[in-house]
């Protein structure tokens, strides 16, 4: 009986977790040590593409402005176009021409200057010249004269479209095309007219402005009219945007002509411009394929800190070069991290977990006293460095994660400047101090 | 009630496997809540077998001859013919621990021994005890570090399970009447988790560590009957080193993500030392009711030159006094059998922070309520009050209020069957 009850009671324990007793420091020590570790060598450079993927652009990009930095940047976009339809009734007239476009509300530079846009006609129907992608170094063949053109005021944010009035002498054409049936299919049509360039203008000095790449936002519009009992009536026909067919015969040709004598050295992909030999300065440009480079050489010193330990966080801290935005060179809130290999092919973008990218965001809560920085945690990828067995011949570049799409630039204190030195604050817990 | 005492005993051997697996797993739900179980391999602990937990935990010079007194070996000589002694007890206890600022209670509750004895031959006895030998059961929040190499810091929160189990095999000899000679062995095992975990920036971190202590430690006892009713006792424990491996699990989170570092990793950790301990006890009858106890143990614990990151191992006091008042062993009045047991223990210490030793003090009271006429069983109350530390500086004030229950039982062997 009495015994029984024992049982009962061996049943009956406490929640020991629970307590909120604060027996003060000095009661115990921690058995962990936690260091702060910024003495991690931090290799930076600047790389350059020799080319990156524009077919895939998620915007049309068109405008040209001159950088002190990068020289004279021009993004110039050339597409095909689809008719919506072929039909074109006997008894219509021809009325007029327009090319539409969307603003997406993507820009860089001052938008408070004219812009100068020229529709010309290709000469040649786009195709990559190998593989199945246009770059951004990609040429492509169009006939000198304009067919419209148009100096404006962008308002990206607006969320208008710009309006293009076109030759008349094209839209008489095609227009008769139609209606005589001529053109009756889609391979007719392309044959016929290749597709359109959109070219800034030579002297501009401007802005670079995205608009919506899709067939409804971008099209040309044919206006006729056609006779009812009483009156005549307006009616059209557009070419869209051809993003239908394959390859997509659409790219932005992004380039930056004579920039300063440090990026002028980024002749070929696999040359790594060190910030030590470039006043400690390293360069991104997204469109054109200039990117920061980051290295750690020296993560497996660690293993030098007598203990056993392990790595809780990683940061990276990069510093814009304080002048080198402006409120028209604006400075991104954040860039993302590729993985690269020795010849700086892109291997892919810097995941963890596979999942979730890793991210620079651009930390401004001391701006005030010039304090101003990219932070990119680091943590998995420092931490596959330090166990890996093989030393790696891969680095990390730094691009903003649309860098085929836009025309953001970066100047970045790398190594060598002293107070604004990229640095990597790495947080060490050394959990077992005897141990080698 | 004897036909149920006779039915329980049957089952005996099996009841006491169980209890034997489940003392030992009770023992890794930690006995007790004190914040200076954290230090060494735990709380000693103080509570025995029996009545001398009413009487300051005193018996070292305590002629015991109707129950089992685990103090002295050399008193299991003096089991009597055809009696089978055996204890079970539990132990409760409720905590109160505070410092300058903060102060919270816990209560706890767990099996305290098991033990049996028999005699071998005439002044021949032997007896099996386990009983715990330390107690861990703590919890510390917020303990503030620096973070090397920078102005902030860390806080972390520990946590303690577990303790050391004391499994003794005790044999007591009487080279006369009066001069009882004992040997004991005990095998000290145990398992002592220890857990800290604390969050850095996006991080958390968690390092659990498993370690287990085991050992044979050997003593010796004797006790003197000077006069018919005045004893003189002696023990010696003999100074062992424990044994420790430790296995290590490592948790972590980076970039929020959960990562293993370690699992289970086996690794060396110190040997624990325990320092050789002599104690001295006599017992003496006073007028005609009252039983006296008084012990004094001394613990060398400088010899074994061990240290904490926050303390020493010092040299270890205990007086211990205790008193019992009988009024008639066989008084027809069931109230002029029962035991009134009261005592009082000293302990200056064995660790010192910062030069203040934690010292500590019980005072014991206990019934000792006779079970049945013919045998010896008595089931054994105790409640003690004891107070550890000091509020002064960084120390931790304990009391604590123990609760002891021991059914301290006799069966008559042999005997019964003449009956019958």
């Amino acid at each position: 009986m009495s015994l029984s009850i024992f049982v009962l009671w061996s049943c009956s324990s406490e929640n020991y977790n629970a307590s909120d007793f604060l027996a003060g420091e000095e009661f115990t020590d921690s058995n962990i040590r936690v260091a702060l570790i910024d003495t991690i060598t931090v290799e930076i450079s600047t790389m350059k593409f020799d080319s990156i993927v524009a077919s895939e652009s998620s915007r049309v990009l068109v405008g040209k402005y001159n950088d002190p930095e990068f020289g004279v940047v021009k993004s110039s976009a050339y597409m095909g176009l689809m008719p919506s339809s072929y039909v074109i009734d006997s008894e219509a007239e021809y009325d007029s021409i327009a090319l539409y476009m969307k603003y997406d509300s993507y820009y860089y530079n001052d938008t408070l200057r004219t812009n100068t846009l020229h529709v010309k006609r290709l000469s040649a129907t786009l195709k990559p010249s190998e593989g199945d992608y246009l770059y951004n170094t990609s040429e492509a063949e169009y006939f000198e004269d304009d067919i419209g053109a148009l100096a404006f005021m962008p308002r990206p944010m607006d969320g208008d479209s710009l309006e293009i009035k076109l030759s008349d002498a094209l839209g008489v054409d095609l227009f008769e095309k139609f209606q005589e049936k001529e053109i009756t299919t889609s391979d007719q049509f392309k044959d016929y007219f290749k597709g359109i360039a959109l070219i800034p203008g030579q002297t501009d000095n401007g802005s670079v402005i995205g608009f919506t790449k899709s067939s409804e936002s971008i099209f040309v519009r044919l206006y006729f009219s056609e006779a009812e009992e009483t009156e005549r009536v307006q009616s059209y026909l557009d070419l869209n945007m051809d993003v239908i067919s394959s390859p997509v015969p659409f790219f932005n040709r992004i380039e930056s002509e004579n920039p300063n004598t440090n990026l002028e050295t980024l002749s070929d992909q696999e040359v790594n411009l060190d910030s030590k030999d470039t006043g400690g300065l390293s360069y991104i440009q997204s469109g054109v394929g200039i990117a920061t480079r980051v290295e750690f050489p020296h993560i497996k010193n660690l293993y030098d800190i007598k203990g056993r330990g392990t790595i809780l966080d990683a940061v990276l801290k990069i510093r814009p070069l304080s002048g080198s935005f402006t409120d028209n060179l604006i400075l991104k809130d954040s860039l993302s991290v590729y993985i690269v290999d020795q010849n700086n092919d892109l291997i892919s973008q810097l995941l963890v977990e596979e999942i979730a990218p890793v991210q620079g965001i651009l930390n401004r809560d001391n701006e005030e006293f010039n304090d101003i920085y990219y932070e990119f945690s680091l943590g998995s990828y420092i931490e596959e460095l330090f166990t890996e067995e093989m030393e790696t011949e891969e680095a990390l570049i730094l691009l903003p994660d649309n860098y085929n799409s836009t025309v953001d630039r970066f100047i970045l204190n790398g190594s060598g400047n002293t107070g604004y030195s990229t640095v990597m604050e790495l947080t060490f817990a050394i959990y077992d101090e005897e141990d080698d | 009630m004897r036909f149920m005492m006779k039915k329980t005993i049957k089952y005996l051997p099996i009841i006491a496997i169980c209890f034997m697996t489940g003392l030992a797993n009770a023992q890794s739900e930690g006995l007790t809540s004190s914040p200076y179980s954290l230090y060494g391999l735990g709380v000693i602990n103080q509570t025995s077998i029996g009545k001398t937990n009413g009487m300051g935990y005193a018996g070292i010079g305590l002629r015991s001859e109707t129950e089992i007194n685990n103090l002295n070996p050399s008193n299991f000589a003096l089991i009597p013919q055809n009696s089978f002694f055996y204890d079970i007890g539990v132990v409760g206890e409720l905590n109160s621990y505070s410092n300058a600022s903060y102060s919270e209670s816990k209560s706890t509750l767990n099996f305290s021994n098991l033990a049996f004895a028999f005699r071998i031959a005439d002044r021949l006895g032997a007896g099996v005890s386990l009983v715990p030998y330390t107690d861990v059961g703590y919890t510390l929040v917020g303990l503030e570090t620096n973070i090397e190499g920078s102005n902030e810091t860390f806080n972390s929160n520990v946590t303690g399970l577990g303790g050391l189990n004391d499994l003794s095999i005790n044999l007591g000899y009487g080279l006369s009447e009066a001069f009882r000679l004992g040997i004991k062995a005990s095998f000290l095992f145990g398992n002592i988790e220890e857990t800290e975990g604390f969050a850095i920036s996006n991080s958390y971190f968690q390092l659990d560590e498993v370690t287990n202590y085991s050992g044979v430690r050997l003593g010796i006892g004797a006790q003197y009957d000077i006069f018919k009713d005045f004893t003189i006792g002696s023990t010696v424990q003999l100074p062992v080193s424990l044994k420790g491996n430790v296995t290590r699990s490592v948790y972590k989170t980076l970039d929020d993500v959960e990562i293993q570092v370690e699992d289970e990793e086996g690794d060396s950790v110190s040997d624990f030392k325990l320092p050789l301990e002599l104690g001295f006890g006599l017992s003496t009858k006073l007028i005609k009711s009252f039983t006296l106890s008084a012990d004094y143990k001394h613990n060398f614990w400088d010899s074994t030159e061990q240290s904490e990151n926050v303390g020493t191992y010092i040299d270890q006091d205990i007086y211990a006094i205790g008193l019992e008042y009988l009024k008639n062993e066989r008084g027809f009045k069931y109230w002029d059998r029962v035991r009134y047991r009261g005592g009082f223990n000293y302990d200056n210490g064995y660790l010192a922070i910062n030069d203040n030793k934690i010292d500590g003090y019980a005072i014991t009271a206990g019934l000792g309520l006779p079970v049945g006429r013919t045998s010896n069983s008595m089931l054994n109350i105790s409640y003690s009050y004891g107070s550890k530390g000091q509020i002064q500086n960084i120390l931790v004030k304990e009391n604590y209020h123990t609760i002891t229950i021991n059914f301290s039982l006799e069966d008559l062997w042999f005997r019964d069957r003449k009956i019958n």
